[in-house]
């Protein structure tokens, strides 16, 4: 993938980068697609930060299907066999690499964190922003899927209450 | 042909495991570099060896420095596997010692042609891989 390095990633490229993943990692699932906005509380929200020359937070939420559907395609194993260590660790590894994507298309030098997984809704209103938050909405299987990223002031790793849900 | 995955997420290690598994290699994981190490010493070198970067007790690139400095492992192709396509990152891990540097996510055909360059796999995933991963 080719995108212009810029200050803060735009919705574009955050769609491109997400389907792309999706096609490597998911395809055996179906596309994923854009979605309208939705008041989605999601069942499981994963994150990464990243800090230095461009400081933010990328999360990605999904509904409680969605999550261990990712899971079972990932890793290849049935659904009934998936323990919650393996949705942990799939959602944590997809924004793994989605957070990667978009450290590599903002202000460099950066780092980026490890992965956390939380239950429940977005880390987003729990953030101090510091510009315009990207919010893409998508629909994979028919279950909802919710992108983020959250520029912020300085340097923030995401929450110790989402932290104690960690996978890693 | 022997391989040894390190990466700290089971998910990635099976999806990487699944690739090179159908490239004729029987397939070792380790969940970090401290693990990979051992395990490196307590055995007949592998032939391959796909490390992620960013792990716990031991980075990919920590991993990749002892390998390099131990005779024993001279000949083990290394490939870092990372999300992050950072030009700078890409230099650290091939002056590190890493053979070659694969961005996530990745192509499986471009991981066997990597592979093939430098005899190692197969010759190619095989009909029904290819055919699954062009699609995508």
């Amino acid at each position: 993938m080719e995108h212009a390095m810029s200050e803060n990633p735009n919705p574009q490229d955050l769609g491109e980068i997400v389907e792309s993943i999706w096609e490597v990692f998911l395809a055996d699932g179906g596309p994923i697609r854009h979605a309208e906005r939705t008041e989605f509380e999601p069942a499981m929200t994963a994150s990464i930060s990243i800090s230095g020359a461009w400081n933010g937070l990328v999360a990605i939420g999904f509904s409680a299907q969605a999550a261990r559907w990712s899971a079972a395609h990932m890793l290849g194993i049935p659904l009934e066999d998936l323990r919650d260590a393996d949705v942990v660790d799939a959602v944590g590894e997809l924004v793994n690499v989605i957070g990667g994507n978009v450290k590599g298309i903002v202000d460099a030098p950066t780092d980026l964190s490890l992965p956390v997984v939380a239950r429940g809704r977005s880390l987003s209103e729990q953030s101090s922003r510091a510009g315009e938050v990207i919010e893409l909405h998508f629909s994979w299987a028919d279950e909802p899927v919710s992108v983020q990223v959250i520029p912020m002031a300085g340097v923030q790793a995401p929450s110790a209450a989402a932290a104690a849900h960690s996978a890693r | 042909m022997k391989a040894l995955i390190v990466d700290d997420s089971r998910t990635m290690r099976t999806i990487l495991g699944r690739v090179i598994s159908q490239l004729g290699f029987e397939v070792e994981q380790a969940e970090n570099g401290k693990t990979a190490w051992a395990r490196l010493g307590a055995g007949v070198p592998p032939e391959l060896v796909l490390v992620d970067w960013h792990m716990p007790e031991m980075t990919g690139p920590e991993l990749v420095a002892l390998m390099r400095a131990d005779a024993r492992f001279e000949h083990v192709f290394v490939i870092m596997v990372s999300s992050e396509g950072d030009p700078a990152m890409i230099g650290e891990a091939l002056a590190t010692g890493a053979n070659e540097y694969i961005v996530k996510p990745f192509d499986a055909g471009a991981v066997a042609e990597k592979l093939a360059l430098v005899g190692l796999g197969a010759g190619g995933l095989d009909s029904k891989v290819e055919m699954e991963w062009s699609m995508r």
